[in-house]
């Protein structure tokens, strides 16, 4: 067996491929117990792959071709069995919904101890050191269906850590979290590392978890995104422009399973308006905005878009005005090439095809219009579905997420299509946790907390808020994080 | 029967649906009605109320059908003939097939379910396939609700237009859901490689019956045995 003599985790030369082109190649580098390594990439740079490759999925479970080794402890984990390859090493995936197992809590985590074969007392000892390390006792007997996602997530990487793996993979841990969420994982992170764990942390960006970041490294070639949103903060419109409005809550509010989600909610969003709806995970903005397309209808009060009373029109009607991006592009790819998807809305709608044939073009996707969609990638994916709310030409564009986990050229392609289309006059509205990208191109930033809106002004009155921001769990722009870094730098200079 | 243990409830809702399709007398079939209606209202008027509404109707379908149409199958028909008892009997059936079923849903959790199979002895490969299936369904729910919202935000009339054109619709639910679920399950299969998962040397910690569990086991085992014996051997 080919051994090395301390204790790290090593990458020597690590490379995958699954056909002929290599997704990463040459890639090295050490993470010693209770060190964090932050490994930076974006959409499709390779990063499940490289936490297949590191936990010896691909090679053992998964077919693909590995150079390189992978040694933890100065063992090749490739020449481990299972059980042991999976105490040395293992990992939490981006997908946590698939690594829960049981019906309840206390199911799940049993689940991983059923299958180390523990006896009787140290299983024991383990459940009760899962359940009490993660918060989750008072959750012990809950269905997984009742947690929420932070918590499915939390439950996901206990049940993991109950391997007691020397080394944890984490891919994407970010995604889908807020602002709240991000702060919580640093200190679940920073006990890990002080339990001796050593970690790697695989994210598009590590905004908020620097400081237990030990070191870095960027996987495939990255755009500094500082170059792509930072340079330019957005000179916001009037708040109520000269237009008057399109969309108009009037004291609305909107109960869903015995909960009031959605509170006494009165706005007024001018045509020509980019507005962006900022808030914690659960507040009720996806809510607020699915009322505007009429796939929701108030419990009281109403929603006037463009004059029409939404309660008196269905989505498929209000999709002649409003144009809803959804989060998960994969959700609603139905055809089989790229132009009859892009199409599909304009065809539902009897319009012609001239606005489809554009969005194709201005989203960079004319030279695969008779590809099948799922040969795509993510990023190519997401635009895609832009495209295809684009086809129908809508007076309001509504995108929910359209960061998470982009590419760059998408990234950059989404940025160019919303500046051209607020130039057109038309009005969006996106639902962001990002902040630069609130910035960049928000006129107005309305932030929604527990179902009501407290507070609508200006990006730069609320981004710069630190009380704002610390009372809603507002992610901070990476002006402010910079700045008090700085700070906190010069002060202990002083 | 909330805190019975779930084997008890497992044997319990086991015997008495199957006493439901056993028994051929129509007061033993009012016994069994009660039974199954007694589960339904420990969980509550509220439940009570709610399941009447639904299936009064298809209660009082069946009575009407049985009584005036019992002559008739999908191969012959023979003509209208009054039979209300039989309309009786097999209205009151189906009702306690449907209390039973409720009662059951309401009073057994799927956790219980699979613990109770597999504290039976049912194979641990079955117990956790069973598992599996009931954890996702919320999954699949949760997506087909999305792209349900997503086709409709698209212009797409699932609900208007004629039966052809409303399957046809659906079909295009179907396929970003059939891509997902293929999905999820490799992923999913990843995810057990990640925690060791093995088929074998699988146990569960079995808990102590108590005397109320005792007694039903033994009352549903005894009164399913009695009814056998009686309707189809013959011999009580």
């Amino acid at each position: 067996m080919e051994t090395l003599d301390d204790h790290d985790l090593k990458a020597v030369a690590l490379g995958c491929r699954y056909d002929k082109e290599w997704i990463f190649k040459d890639l090295t580098f050490s993470v010693k117990p209770g060190e964090a390594l932050g490994i930076v990439g974006l959409s499709g740079s390779g990063k499940t792959t490289l936490a297949y490759c590191l936990t010896g999925i691909i090679s053992k479970n998964l077919k693909g071709e590995v150079a390189g080794s992978v040694y933890v402890e100065g063992k090749n984990i490739l020449e481990l069995d299972d059980k042991e390859r999976y105490k040395s090493i293992n990992a939490v995936l981006q997908n946590y919904e698939v690594q829960i197992f049981g019906l309840t809590v206390e199911e799940d985590l049993l689940f991983v101890l059923e299958n180390l074969e523990l006896d009787e007392e140290e299983t024991e000892k383990r459940f009760e050191w899962a359940l009490e390390r993660f918060g989750l006792k008072e959750y012990r007997n809950y269905q997984v269906n009742e947690l929420s996602g932070g918590l499915r997530q939390r439950l996901a990487l206990a049940s993991t850590l109950l391997m007691q793996p020397k080394y944890l993979v984490m891919d994407d841990p970010m995604a889908n979290l807020d602002w709240c969420g991000i702060v919580e994982l640093r200190r679940t992170l920073q006990m890990l590392k002080e339990g001796g764990h050593g970690l790697v942390i695989m994210a598009r960006r590590l905004k908020g978890l620097e400081p237990v970041i030990d070191k870095t490294i960027s996987l495939g070639h990255m755009l500094a995104r500082q170059d792509m949103l930072d340079d330019v903060i957005n000179e916001p419109r009037p708040m109520f422009t000269k237009y008057g409005p399109v969309i108009k809550f009037e004291n609305v509010w909107f109960s869903y399973a015995k909960r009031m989600v959605l509170k006494s909610i009165d706005l007024s969003i001018s045509r020509g308006q980019c507005v962006i709806l900022m808030g914690p995970n659960g507040s009720g903005k996806t809510t607020l905005a699915k009322h505007i397309n009429g796939l929701l209808k108030p419990s009281s009060g109403r929603v006037l878009v463009l004059g029409k009373d939404t309660k008196k029109h269905g989505p498929a009607q209000m999709a002649r005005h409003v144009g809803f991006v959804f989060q998960d592009p994969d959700k609603h790819i139905t055809q089989e090439s790229v132009w009859d998807e892009a199409i599909f809305g304009a065809k539902n709608l009897g319009l012609n095809y001239t606005y489809a044939e554009t969005a194709l073009e201005m989203l960079g996707l004319s030279h695969r219009r008779s590809d099948p969609p799922y040969r795509l990638s993510m990023g190519e994916r997401v635009r895609l579905s832009i495209a295809g709310i684009l086809a129908m030409n809508p007076e309001i564009l509504i995108l929910d997420e359209p960061t998470t986990g982009q590419d760059e050229e998408t990234l950059s392609v989404i940025n160019s299509m919303l500046t051209r289309m607020k130039t057109e006059g038309k009005t969006i509205l996106v639902i962001t946790h990002d902040s630069d990208f609130a910035l960049k191109i928000g006129d107005r930033i309305i932030v929604i907390h527990d179902g009501r809106v407290v507070a609508d002004d200006q990006p730069r009155r609320i981004l710069f808020n630190k009380n704002l921001l610390e009372e809603f769990g507002l992610e901070p722009p990476s002006h402010l994080l910079i700045q008090s870094a700085k700070e906190v730098s010069d002060h202990v200079k002083a | 029967m909330l805190k019975l243990d779930c084997r008890s409830k497992l044997i319990f809702f086991f015997s008495l649906m199957t006493l439901t399709f056993v028994c051929k007398d129509l007061w033993c079939m009012i016994i069994l009605l009660a039974a199954a209606s007694a589960t339904v209202a420990m969980k509550g008027a509220s439940l009570i109320n709610k399941s009447l509404k639904i299936m009064l109707p298809m209660v009082f379908v069946a009575f009407v059908t049985w009584s005036l149409l019992h002559n008739w199958s999908l191969f012959q028909s023979g003509g209208i003939g009054l039979d209300w008892q039989l309309g009786s009997f097999m209205a009151i059936r189906l009702f306690t097939i449907l209390m039973t079923s409720t009662g059951f849903l309401a009073t057994v959790k799927p956790g219980e379910l699979m613990k109770g199979l597999s504290l039976l002895g049912v194979p641990y490969g079955v117990v956790f396939t069973t598992g599996l299936a009931f954890r996702h369904i919320y999954t699949v729910a949760d997506d087909y609700h999305s792209v349900k919202e997503a086709l409709s935000s698209r212009g797409l009339e699932l609900d208007k237009g004629s039966l052809v054109k409303r399957i046809r619709n659906y079909v295009f639910v179907l396929t970003p859901l059939l891509v997902k679920s293929i999905e999820n399950a490799e992923k999913l299969v990843l995810a057990m490689k990640l925690k060791a998962f093995s088929l074998d040397k699988r146990r569960r910690k079995s808990s102590k019956l108590g005397l109320l569990d005792v007694l039903v086991i033994s009352s549903s085992i005894i009164a399913l045995g009695v009814a056998i014996l009686h309707y189809w051997v013959g011999v009580i």
